[in-house]
């Protein structure tokens, strides 16, 4: 799908990036529903966009084509302004994908690795079946569990990690009142 | 610490010659650990990945012991100085493959090695020479203690620390294994024990490569953790296996040792011969014929003039700088490299007083 072009012996017409205007040397054509779009970068605006990460795409192709996917179709959308197919339903209507890391359950099930720790709150219902959530053992008291959550949700505020502080926050909420 | 100075240190794979007759040479307890709140390594992005290791970089390289250790982000590694670390195992592949944002450590006068953005957030090695899980766990569980005193570790009440694959989290342990096997490899028996092995939670894999390369007849052993094995039973476990395969090992050298045609002796004469003969020398061919020598020592048909304990260590060292050699050359395909390597064949047996006692001739 995606194709380095070193020699231009054999490239009748050359194209240019479509974002600096500069020899482009990255190809990308995708067809959907028949209609095709193309897509031609030079290595850096490539690089730039994220594609060449050599961690993440290796990454991304092997394990997450999807998301990869997701990732060329965004590109291409804001390239050459077509349209792409509509979004697919969330496979779980509230919990689809991890708000800290953007790891979906679908991703989950394709590769049986998650995206971050927190993914194991979000996708209790998926990694424990029995489960409605992520319940805490009965061995830790609810007010431990608060005094606990209370303070990495201060500890991600310090690292100005609001995602993740906003999340333990409503963890935080869920927990029967401390005077319970 | 410079490279060059920790890969020409001696790396003792002592094997453990009085319980294990020589068949397991170290033991290896690997730790992962994540940091909340950062997507793990494998889903990460550049910045997120430097984020990980500016928090976690000052507290290993503060820990005694780490100050002077060697310490490198894998990019200024090059493909030949990865592949002489991962021979010494002081390397994982995944690692091997890591680029920015992903750290080494290994210091020169503790038995870890750390690894920053591997599969997990950290990963630490501790390793023993022969049979010895009980001081690594110990060594690995104090460094644990002494991290927790600064950094606040991904944990949950339910399924312990957590790790990128769910079924591994837990105590976030896992046991490793060096063995050699020229018995079990030369009699083709090899496949037969990664297939029983299986179905007891525990996989084999040869020491030099993923793929079928039994070069060297070195293998690793390591434990698959399950979700609700605490580090003890998967210990038991594990030793129970090991045992099994170190009986196994040393009951078929008696029988190949037995048998009225000569196979085994006649294969270890032919090792000897082209060790003491050769003027070229592939990796390949050293690796095994070094293998057959270790394995005529064991089995007293090579005698040294040292103590055995230290000449099987000099073979393993060996066998280890000439592998390490190899991948570092293997960047500039020196031509030159398959004399050299004979000649320290040679030059070896000549420093090392030894006879060739087979009383079948």
């Amino acid at each position: 799908m995606l194709a380095k072009c070193e020699d231009s012996v054999y490239s009748v017409r050359v194209k240019k990036c479509q974002i600096c205007g500069k020899r482009a040397s990255m190809f990308l054509t995708q067809i959907v529903n028949g209609q095709v779009s193309e897509l031609a970068l030079c290595e850096a605006c490539a690089r730039a966009k994220g594609l060449f990460d050599p961690q993440s795409l290796t990454f991304a192709e092997k394990f997450f084509p999807e998301e990869f996917k997701q990732r060329v179709d965004k590109l291409v959308r804001e390239l050459t302004g077509a349209e792409s197919p509509a979004p697919q339903p969330p496979v779980m209507s509230d919990l689809s994908s991890c708000p800290v890391c953007g790891f979906s359950v679908e991703d989950y099930r394709r590769t049986g690795h998650l995206g971050c720790p927190d993914c194991y709150t979000v996708f209790a219902r998926e990694l424990t079946p029995d489960a409605e959530q992520e319940a805490e053992p009965a061995d830790e008291a609810p007010a431990v569990t608060r005094a606990r959550l209370q303070k990495e949700m201060q500890q991600a505020v310090a690292r100005e990690d609001y995602e993740r502080a906003a999340l333990l926050r409503d963890q935080i909420n869920a927990l029967p009142p401390a005077d319970a | 610490m410079k490279l060059e100075t920790l890969l020409s240190s001696t790396r003792n794979w002592t094997p453990d010659r009085n319980t294990t007759d020589g068949v397991v040479l170290g033991s290896i307890v690997r730790m992962v650990r994540n940091l909340p709140g950062f997507p793990f390594p494998g889903w990460s992005t550049a910045e997120s990945r430097a984020a990980v290791a500016e928090q976690l970089l000052p507290v290993l390289r503060g820990m005694q012991g780490f100050k002077t250790a060697f310490c490198s982000e894998m990019s200024k590694l090059s493909y030949g100085q990865r592949r002489a670390l991962l021979t010494r195992k002081q390397l994982t592949p995944c690692m091997a493959a890591r680029q920015d944002g992903c750290y080494i450590i290994i210091p020169q006068r503790r038995p870890f090695i750390m690894m920053v953005n591997e599969e997990e957030h950290l990963v630490v090695h501790a390793f023993r020479n022969g049979l010895n899980f009980e001081d690594c766990v110990q060594d690995i569980q104090e460094l644990d203690d002494t991290l927790q005193e600064e950094l606040n570790f991904a944990h949950s009440p339910r399924h312990g620390y957590l790790t990128s694959i769910p079924a591994e989290a837990g105590d976030g342990l896992q046991l490793y294994c060096l063995l050699h096997l020229p018995a079990l490899t030369t009699a083709n028996m090899m496949n037969q024990v990664t297939k029983a092995l299986e179905k007891l939670h525990v996989s084999i894999s040869p020491y030099f490569s993923d793929a079928q390369d039994d070069t060297g007849h070195l293998f690793v052993l390591f434990s698959i953790p399950g979700p609700e094995d605490s580090i003890d039973e998967m210990m038991d476990a594990f030793l129970d296996v090991v045992d099994h395969i170190v009986l196994r090992e040393v009951q078929v050298r008696r029988k190949l040792l037995a048998e009225p045609g000569l196979h085994l002796q006649d294969t270890i004469a032919r090792a000897y011969g082209l060790l003491t003969n050769c003027r070229r020398l592939s990796i390949k061919e050293l690796r095994d014929a070094v293998s057959l020598l270790r394995l005529g020592t064991l089995m007293g048909i090579v005698t040294w003039e040292e103590e055995e304990r230290e000449i099987l260590i000099a073979l393993n060292q060996f066998g280890l700088d000439q592998a390490c050699e190899a991948a570092l050359a293997e960047e500039t395909g020196d031509p030159q490299l398959c004399l050299r390597r004979a000649t320290a064949a040679r030059e070896f047996l000549n420093k090392h007083p030894h006879s060739f006692s087979d009383n079948t001739i």
